[in-house]
């Protein structure tokens, strides 16, 4: 479900790949070191988004390190971290920690019951330090189940409840700024789900399991249509929301992942539906 | 934006809509069971700013198909088209050049040189374009030209 909120490498100048690199290493360091190694396997392109909008629009004070790491000890690495990227940490372990919980319901991996075993212990300094967040992402994340449970194919509400969820991490304090933030997150937590939802329709009819477009299995155009006005207007909330922040730094990165990264992404995930 | 809606019954609901409490809107919309063209306009309003996209559009198409005179309801689906067409614009832009087959050359310093190669010997410029990469990159592939 993570990872569709991606740059397009290709798009970026080196400084401006370095510098988005930067935030995502920062991330996972700051994972290691405040909620374990284990907390590293969920690391994600979307809580790295979460880093740059906020670190554009609050411009925090960060530390730069330039250090080896796990993926190759010899090479040093840029790593950017700032009071922003401890709180996205404790978001990414919530929202796994929360995921995991919700995997377990429904389909008793044994994977998942390690995984959430180990987290379960990471968790308590995450849910200490964000209470609030955690309680309402929790809560979203329930009564998504319940409607999954009933089988709800009304996909405004289903995905709603992850726009909720996301739009209330990226709402990171009670202030000016809180409305667009909170949009932005709004819509993508909507565009992730609406395209995890479409991408997995297949796997999930074979296996007998909730897809809010389980209707649609036979009318695959059809619902390519539905999908992409959908999420097409999801962007496009995000981007006039972008806008309307008028953020000063990282706008190339941000403008690359928005039009470019995500673009191409949702595109390709929409034709290979199809075929 | 509410100048056309004359109607009392609605007057608790613009309130609501102008407070930004649109899910209060949205429910008291429920309670109104004759659905006129202003129905249709102030539930596409609630709809959208709660994150009902579908709801939203399809009501204010429906106000727009009774009432197509009505300029507020076509300022309002004029602004929804707008994100979308925003949107595919602006990315369809940024990404113009990863479409444009130039026989395998794919970065901008391409873009010069191509109209050219019909006149020229193509694989000269081929070799030009692949030295312009090299050295748009720190290289440089025939140090001659």
């Amino acid at each position: 479900m993570f990872g569709y909120v991606k740059i397009n490498k290709m798009d970026l100048t080196f400084r401006e790949y370095e510098h988005y690199r930067g935030y995502y290493c920062g991330l996972c360091k700051c994972l290691k070191v405040n909620h374990g190694e284990i907390s590293r396997l969920s690391l994600n392109y979307d809580i790295t988004f979460l880093i740059l909008v906020l670190t554009s629009v609050y411009r925090p004070k960060s530390t730069v390190i330039e250090e080896g790491c796990i993926t190759n000890p010899f090479k040093k690495k840029k790593k950017i971290i700032n009071d922003i990227t401890e709180y996205a940490a404790s978001m990414n372990v919530l929202l796994t920690y929360y995921k995991l919980e919700d995997n377990l319901k429904d389909d008793n991996r044994l994977k998942d019951k390690v995984a959430y075993t180990i987290y379960k212990g990471r968790l308590k300094s995450a849910y200490e330090k964000y209470p609030k967040k955690a309680k309402f992402i929790k809560n979203q994340l329930e009564i998504l189940h319940n409607l999954e449970q009933e089988k709800n194919t009304n996909i405004d509400l289903v995905s709603n409840t992850f726009g909720n969820l996301m739009g209330e991490i990226f709402a990171y304090k009670k202030d000016k700024f809180e409305k667009e933030l909170r949009h932005i997150g709004f819509n993508i937590g909507k565009y992730i789900y609406l395209l995890d939802a479409y991408e997995d329709l297949e796997k999930d009819y074979e296996k007998n399991r909730y897809n809010p477009f389980i209707d649609y299995v036979d009318r695959k155009e059809e619902l390519k249509v539905r999908v992409d006005k959908l999420i097409s207007m999801s962007l496009g909330m995000i981007g006039k929301s972008i806008d309307n922040l008028d953020l000063k730094i990282n706008t190339s990165i941000i403008e690359n992942i928005v039009y470019s990264g995500v673009y191409l992404r949702y595109q390709n995930i929409l034709e290979e539906g199809v075929k | 934006m509410y100048s056309n809606i004359y109607d009392n019954k609605f007057s608790k609901i613009i309130n609501f809509i102008d407070n930004s409490e649109f899910d209060k809107a949205y429910n008291a919309l429920r309670n109104i069971s004759e659905k006129c063209a202003d129905w249709y306009y102030l539930n596409s309003l609630s709809a959208m700013n709660l994150g009902y996209y579908e709801e939203g559009e399809e009501s204010i198409n429906k106000a727009y198909k009774i009432n197509p005179e009505n300029k507020n309801y076509k300022e309002l689906l004029e602004s929804y088209n707008f994100y979308r067409d925003d949107y595919r614009e602006r990315s369809y832009n940024y990404n113009r050049r990863r479409r444009n087959d130039l026989g395998g050359c794919c970065c901008c310093c391409c873009d010069d040189c191509c109209c050219l190669a019909d006149d020229c010997c193509e694989d000269c410029m081929k070799l030009w374009c692949l030295d312009s990469c090299c050295e748009c990159f720190g290289g440089d592939l025939v140090d001659c030209f």
